[in-house]
């Protein structure tokens, strides 16, 4: 599903230039729970944001089921994110005032839905993580496991072929991080490709593969 | 090009306008104040350049006189009321000004005009603008009430002269000049009476203590106005009536006595000429020696009159751009940094909309969008506001559109430059 051949990425200007990944090639199957471990700076979340289409890589060819997103306008790319993939981020990032509902309605609205569509999609998903109750509740009111629950319908409520989820556990208890992680193996088990970037070896343990990262390279 | 997604357009506005609500609500005020003042002010500007204009326009590179006669030095007045002959003299001398070749000769006056027992409001009443108190009675008469009115008479070459126009109704005939109290006398009115009367009203007035009918034979359009010795006068809301020249019935000692009233009015009337002053004050003395009449000393008014006029012009042009640069300047920079300050504390918020499918020139369009919907409001009610002040549709409805569209674009340009300047992948990073 998913082809990075030779990616490369380096920020800053010709003065202080910083190369977050070199010449990282992976290939990822449909269907695959794949987590990324490694230290802090290690490119980790630089590789996921290509992933994900929030950024474009300096050199490399990175492909998407046949299409080449490396060689996508911003516009493709926008589309990319809001068809294909569902981001998941420690944080949970949310608008906190503004409603469950209209939080996981937004990428609905960037894909031009009918006001009906976007109503039974956010219920249904919002019923499938079982939240639904609070539909009308602003995230800040919520705790931090409803947050990720919803920050996760937003991520499949256009149903995305690929969740990257960015420690998808990390401002949680172990309890909840463990209700979320069986979460994710459902949505793995329904179709979902995931990627998740952790630096709790149990999470990677719970995956069936894993690769590391260091100084940008995969290990 | 994808198609804007209306809904998305609407919601980013949204919540980049509601957003301290207080403060949106004060800039779209400042806009509104803006813009209202740039109107007026362009209005008046426009206004009085148009008229400095337009009056240079029909006087062109000629000068202005004004001619007064001597008559009251030696009593000749009282000479000429008691005397056919020397009223027959002056006629002669009036004729052959009116006829000269070598200038035109117009006659202007304000005669302000009794109207009988009215409700008319005090706006057209004589001393309204000099703050007196205008609708008091100035006469009670037979138990009628006699109001004054502001009065402009002419003579019959004036409108042609100055170029003038009607907005509906006929000019003044020739027969319109000579007296006849079977008839009641045509006058033209300002535009402001409108609201008041219609073409063929035959009002009750009173003119030279005599109880006269006029009809309204047409209207002036709004903002008309007219050089009279000398100085502008805006005809809104004046009466404007014949400067008789003859009398149907002159044997009559009550028709006679008007008509040398009249006739002594008629003699002191303008001259415009490219001749100079000396030789039009020669011009002038010869004639009346020719003609066995009263005195007469000319007065140039060109060039205190109009030149006062094209300065105060000038000036109020330069204080308008002044005001328009400062005005904006304090909009536009207004307008920017509270749009920035809102960028930058929902620069979280944009991450999840990236992430959730947004573009940064989605974004940008709904900056944008937000921009032009404070702007436009502003628009709207400072339109609406001019147009009940100034009271009519005039060139100010189109300049302040294109204030607001500059106000858009110049506004637009430092929050399209910090939203570009955004990092993605900062937006919504966890720390690590």
């Amino acid at each position: 599903m998913i082809q990075l051949e030779g990616i490369n990425k380096i920020y800053g200007n010709r003065e202080s230039q910083v190369q977050a990944l070199k010449d990282v090639s992976l290939k990822i199957l449909e269907g695959e729970m794949l987590s990324i471990i490694g230290k802090s700076g290690s490119g980790k979340s630089t590789l996921l944001n290509i992933l994900g289409g929030l950024d474009k890589c300096t050199s490399g060819k990175y492909t998407f089921d046949s299409s080449e997103v490396s060689a996508f306008s911003d516009r493709q790319l926008a589309d990319f994110r809001c068809e294909k993939i569902g981001f998941v981020v420690q944080n949970f990032a949310l608008i906190n005032d503004v409603s469950v509902f209209e939080n996981v309605a937004l990428p609905l609205k960037y894909a031009g839905k009918s006001k009906q569509d976007i109503s039974k999609r956010v219920r249904e998903v919002l019923s499938e993580l079982d939240i639904l109750d609070k539909e009308s509740v602003c995230p800040s009111e919520l705790s931090g496991g409803q947050c990720q629950r919803t920050a996760i319908a937003r991520a499949i409520v256009c149903k995305p072929k690929l969740i990257l989820a960015d420690e998808p556990t990390g401002a949680l208890d172990e309890e909840t991080g463990t209700i979320i992680m069986e979460l994710f193996k459902k949505l793995n088990k329904d179709g979902i490709t995931i990627v998740i970037v952790t630096h709790d070896m149990e999470i990677s343990n719970s995956c069936n593969k894993t690769i590391q990262m260091k100084d940008g390279r995969l290990v | 090009m994808k198609k804007i997604n209306i809904s998305i357009l609407s919601y980013g506005i949204k919540r980049l306008l509601k957003k301290d609500f207080n403060i949106t609500l004060v800039l779209i005020f400042q806009c509104v104040l803006s813009f209202f003042l740039l109107a007026i002010t362009f209005n008046n500007t426009y206004a009085a350049i148009t008229t400095n204009g337009e009056f240079k326009e029909f006087i062109g590179d000629k000068l202005y006189y004004t001619v007064q006669d001597l008559a009251d030095e030696d009593g000749g007045f009282d000479q000429y009321m008691d005397s056919n002959a020397k009223f027959e003299d002056l006629k002669d001398f009036v004729e052959s000004l009116e006829q000269n070749e070598q200038f035109s000769y117009v006659n202007t006056m304000l005669q302000s005009l009794y109207i009988i027992d009215t409700a008319l409001p005090a706006k057209f009443a004589e001393g309204y603008e000099q703050g007196e108190n205008a609708l008091s009675i100035i006469r009670e008469e037979d138990g009628k009430k006699l109001l004054s009115f502001k009065g402009l008479q002419v003579s019959y070459n004036v409108f042609e002269e100055f170029g003038k126009e009607l907005e509906t109704g006929e000019y003044f005939s020739k027969d319109d000049f000579i007296y006849d109290e079977t008839k009641p006398i045509q006058v033209i009115l300002g535009n402001e009476y409108k609201a008041f009367y219609n073409l063929g009203d035959i009002i009750a007035a009173n003119d030279s203590r005599y109880d006269i009918n006029i009809q309204v034979k047409g209207f002036l359009p709004k903002d008309s106005y007219m050089p009279v010795k000398g100085s502008i006068v805006y005809l809104d809301r004046y009466i404007v009536y014949p400067y008789y020249s003859g009398y149907s019935n002159m044997g009559d000692d009550k028709h006679l006595r008007i008509a040398r009233f009249t006739l002594a009015g008629r003699a002191n009337g303008e001259i415009i000429t490219s001749d100079s002053h000396l030789n039009v004050q020669n011009l002038i003395d010869a004639l009346s020696e020719q003609y066995n009449t009263f005195k007469f000393k000319v007065y140039s008014i060109d060039s205190s009159g109009i030149n006062a006029i094209s300065q105060m012009s000038e000036k109020m042009a330069n204080q308008f751009l002044m005001l328009a640069l400062a005005l904006m300047f304090f909009t536009v920079f207004g307008i920017s940094a509270t749009v920035v300050g809102r960028i930058r504390t929902q620069s979280y918020e944009y991450g999840v909309n990236l992430i959730s499918g947004a573009t940064l020139s989605d974004i940008v369009v709904q900056a944008v969008g937000a921009i032009s919907c404070l702007v436009l409001i502003a628009l709207a009610i400072s339109e609406f506001a001019t147009l009940i002040v100034i009271g009519s549709f005039g060139v100010y409805l189109l300049l302040t559109p294109l204030l607001a569209i500059i106000t858009i674009v110049i506004s637009s340009l430092i929050p399209i430059s910090s939203i570009l300047k955004m990092d993605v992948n900062t937006l919504i990073r966890r720390k690590e």
